[in-house]
């Protein structure tokens, strides 16, 4: 959609802004130097984001259910530890 | 699917090459835009540099099937936003010790010949403008866009974007009207 027509020029006012603009900025250039040092703030961006992009170690990469049990244990009897030890403590608190 | 579609999927996919080529295409349109709101060549190298290193951190985000442009004008019109407040906030205090310092000083007359320069009445008025009276001069009268586009990179309705233009224009009038009177004024006291 072009809404230009909907805002028509009254005067040469327009005439005068749009020349004004297009004399002063429409033939200015960033310097040549400014693309190397971009590219350089790039790859150091690019290597710093990957050191906060990790890789995560084999076993959590798994579901919680599907890790392997390199230790012989799973999750359900580090719960059942707890569990036994906070019974303990309880219990040794209450007498 | 865009021009830019391409490239933006390569940069997606972590080519700096892509990101080096997407430069090449938009540097002037972002350093023009960005040196005609802030008025700093340095400043405007800054924004241009930032405006495409948020392209390669946020490039995940970014839409490749539509064009690119619009992308880079509103982060264009962000930086130079957060440029000139930081600025002002040093600027301000700054140009009110000089103002005690050469008090009346300050208007004096400058050379005719200087005021008669349109440039430099017209880029000294629109500096006057308030920041979202100047953006959207600076992107319909130098960029060439539509009211629909500033809308859409401004993320505002077309109606906004015609009431900034008309207020700025307005302004504009009374501010070149201004300093089109003043030699008159001044030779009254010379």
């Amino acid at each position: 959609m072009n809404s230009r027509e909907a805002c028509p020029p009254r005067d040469d006012l327009d005439a005068r802004i749009r020349q004004s603009l297009r004399a002063a900025y429409g033939n200015k250039c960033p310097a040549r130097g400014v693309r190397r040092q971009l590219m350089d703030r790039a790859a150091e961006q690019r290597r710093d984001l990957r050191k906060l992009a990790l890789p995560l170690p084999d076993w959590l990469s798994h579901s919680r259910t599907a890790r392997p049990m390199e230790s012989g244990w799973n999750h359900l009897d580090y719960i059942s530890l707890l569990s036994a030890l906070g019974f303990v403590g309880v219990t040794y608190a209450i007498r | 699917m865009s021009q830019d579609t391409p490239l933006i999927q390569k940069l997606q996919a972590g080519d700096l090459e892509a990101l080096g080529a997407l430069y090449d295409q938009y540097r002037l349109t972002v350093y023009r835009t960005a040196l005609a709101v802030t008025r700093d060549p340095e400043a405007a190298e800054d924004i241009l540099q930032d405006a495409f290193l948020r392209l390669q951190a946020h490039a995940d985000q970014v839409n490749s099937e539509l064009p690119l442009a619009p992308w880079l004008y509103r982060v264009t019109v962000n930086l130079s936003y957060t440029w000139l407040t930081r600025r002002n906030r040093w600027r301000v205090p700054l140009g009110d010790f000089i103002d005690q310092l050469i008090g009346p000083a300050k208007h004096n007359p400058e050379p005719v010949a200087e005021r008669r320069d349109e440039q430099r009445l017209m880029q000294r008025a629109i500096d006057a403008l308030a920041f979202s009276q100047r953006v959207v001069i600076v992107l319909y009268y130098l960029n060439n866009l539509s009211l629909q586009e500033i809308a859409d990179i401004l993320g505002c309705p077309v109606g906004t974007v015609k009431s900034r233009l008309h207020y700025g224009r307005e302004n504009l009038r009374e501010l070149l009207n201004g300093d089109a009177q003043a030699p008159e004024v001044q030779y009254e006291f010379t």
